[in-house]
């Protein structure tokens, strides 16, 4: 049934993308975070429907049928660039016999593609928001489903993302799905349709209510941290405040005496063996920084058995943390920050970081930009806001998980430089010039 | 069951705003045409 469906769908969406290709490019990318063979089990399940998408992109971009703004290189595709060229480096010279370079960097290379032909397709309004719903369909499908799963089930459906997939731990999907929330809730503001709005709160609840349901500690504190900003920074203070407050006095009232426990254990990180876990993956992680500073030691180097043996016992950056020596085999890094550390050295550690506080830094300057503009762009504002906000939940949840290369972060740097973008030339066209020079100021778009 | 039938809304919903920005974006374009996913203050 389900394929049969998909197969329909595919019979109207194939010829639109030929024939618009930001369809493609919008189908691609909602393949990516979908996953949809992942629910598929008769005649598509094997299909490739994001690379037959991608490739889709490619082809019309190659072939100039995609008409518009001449490609302009940003300060954000401009640092992904960078950061590819320095990931790929990172692959070649690491550890030899590693068997994650492969996956991740595909993953990666797919997402940096993606991502630095956006400004030939993230040129107006529409296609923004559009974007963002994409993002919506595709990620906050899942928080839907094991949202309504969870609470079918009592609390006691366990909490795993695609499976094959990097969302299939649960962590994992905590983080992705707070990085979700923050849009989820700009498009229930924005959407024109009472029936949409309340759709996209629902699912808004739902992802929350995953997250918490999922026993995640980071996905939970990430939780906690959107929730607090929303509140502080929203406009409509009252509502954000109910909707929140709703979700807590919720789940305080309904969660299974396991999920709180578990929550409370935060209190006592210290004297978890999962925590003291972690500490000694992050110590092992930032030796292979100390010891390989430029490129690091390839993608996921930690998790090799050989490299784990080598470096077990060090201190890294973290000697002034005592911890008893591990009994356990290679595990991965449990943090962005150490993952990206031991996988692509101190030198990629510093141009992630610095894409992502580019990332906030757009938004401010996103703000400045629109502050004399009155209530007309207040969308771009809020937008920036809760884009910004995206980021900000990926830092803290990505304290505690290796997510380093998930898709939909970098998605998300992209959309906000897209929107500066957008300021720019807004800010031209009501100041009589060219916001880039040498290109002539054209209509609003 | 509920996975199934959300999968299945999920994708015509995904479909339904791909034919909104295809008739969106139509000469001449015009941003209400977006249908369901139509967003606020419209000019």
């Amino acid at each position: 049934m389900r394929d049969l469906m998909v197969a329909s769908f595919l019979v109207i969406l194939v010829p639109l993308a030929f024939y618009r290709p930001f369809v493609a490019y919008l189908l691609w990318g909602w393949t990516a975070l979908l996953i949809p063979t992942n629910y598929l089990y008769g005649f598509l399940a094997g299909g490739r429907f994001n690379f037959l998408f991608a490739i889709l992109t490619l082809v019309l971009v190659m072939f100039g049928r995609v008409k518009g703004v001449p490609y302009q290189f940003n300060r954000t595709t401009g640092l992904m660039l960078l950061f590819t060229v320095h990931v790929s480096l990172s692959v070649l010279f690491g550890y030899a016999g590693n068997p994650h370079n492969a996956y991740y960097y595909e993953i990666f290379l797919k997402a940096m593609v993606y991502c630095l032909l956006a400004p030939l397709f993230l040129t107006t309004r529409l296609r923004l928001h559009a974007m963002l719903l994409m993002v919506a369909l595709g990620f906050g499908f899942h928080g839907v489903v094991i949202g309504l799963k969870l609470i079918s089930s009592g609390g006691g459906h366990i909490v795993e993302g695609p499976s094959g997939s990097m969302l299939y731990d649960r962590n994992h999907l905590s983080t992705a799905l707070a990085l979700a929330l923050p849009i989820l809730y700009y498009l229930s503001m924005h959407s024109a349709r009472k029936w949409v709005k309340l759709g996209l709160l629902a699912a808004f609840g739902l992802s929350a209510f995953t997250i918490m349901g999922s026993g995640s500690r980071g996905g939970f504190v990430a939780l906690a941290v959107t929730g607090l900003w929303l509140v502080k920074t929203s406009r409509r203070k009252f509502i954000t405040l109910f909707v929140v407050g709703c979700l807590g006095i919720l789940f305080y009232a309904f969660a299974p005496e396991s999920w709180l426990d578990r929550l409370q254990t935060i209190e006592h990180a210290e004297e978890d063996a999962s925590f003291v876990g972690r500490l000694i993956a992050w110590k092992i992680s930032s030796a292979i920084a100390v010891s390989n500073p430029l490129f690091g030691g390839g993608l996921h180097a930690v998790q090799v058995q050989y490299v784990w043996d080598q470096f077990v016992g060090s201190q890294g950056l973290l000697g002034f943390i005592s911890t008893p020596l591990p009994t356990f085999s290679a595990k991965a890094a449990h943090s962005i920050y150490f993952e990206v550390m031991g996988d692509l050295g101190l030198v990629g550690f510093v141009l992630f970081i610095v894409l992502l506080l580019n990332g906030l830094y757009a938004r401010r300057e996103i703000r400045r930009l629109l502050a004399g503009t009155g209530k007309r762009y207040q969308w771009a504002t809020d937008m920036a806001d809760m884009l910004m906000l995206s980021v900000v939940a990926y830092m803290v949840g990505g304290l505690f998980v290796s997510l380093a290369y998930l898709e939909a972060i970098y998605m998300v740097l992209v959309i906000i430089e897209m929107l500066r973008q957008y300021a720019l030339k807004i800010v031209a066209i009501e100041s009589g010039r060219p916001a880039v020079p040498g290109v002539p100021v054209m209509r609003a778009p | 069951m509920i996975e199934g039938i959300l999968f299945m809304l999920d994708i015509l919903l995904m479909t339904l705003l791909c034919l909104g920005i295809h008739r969106a974006e139509k000469a001449p374009a015009d941003e209400k045409r977006m249908g369901v996913f139509l967003y606020d203050d419209v000019q």
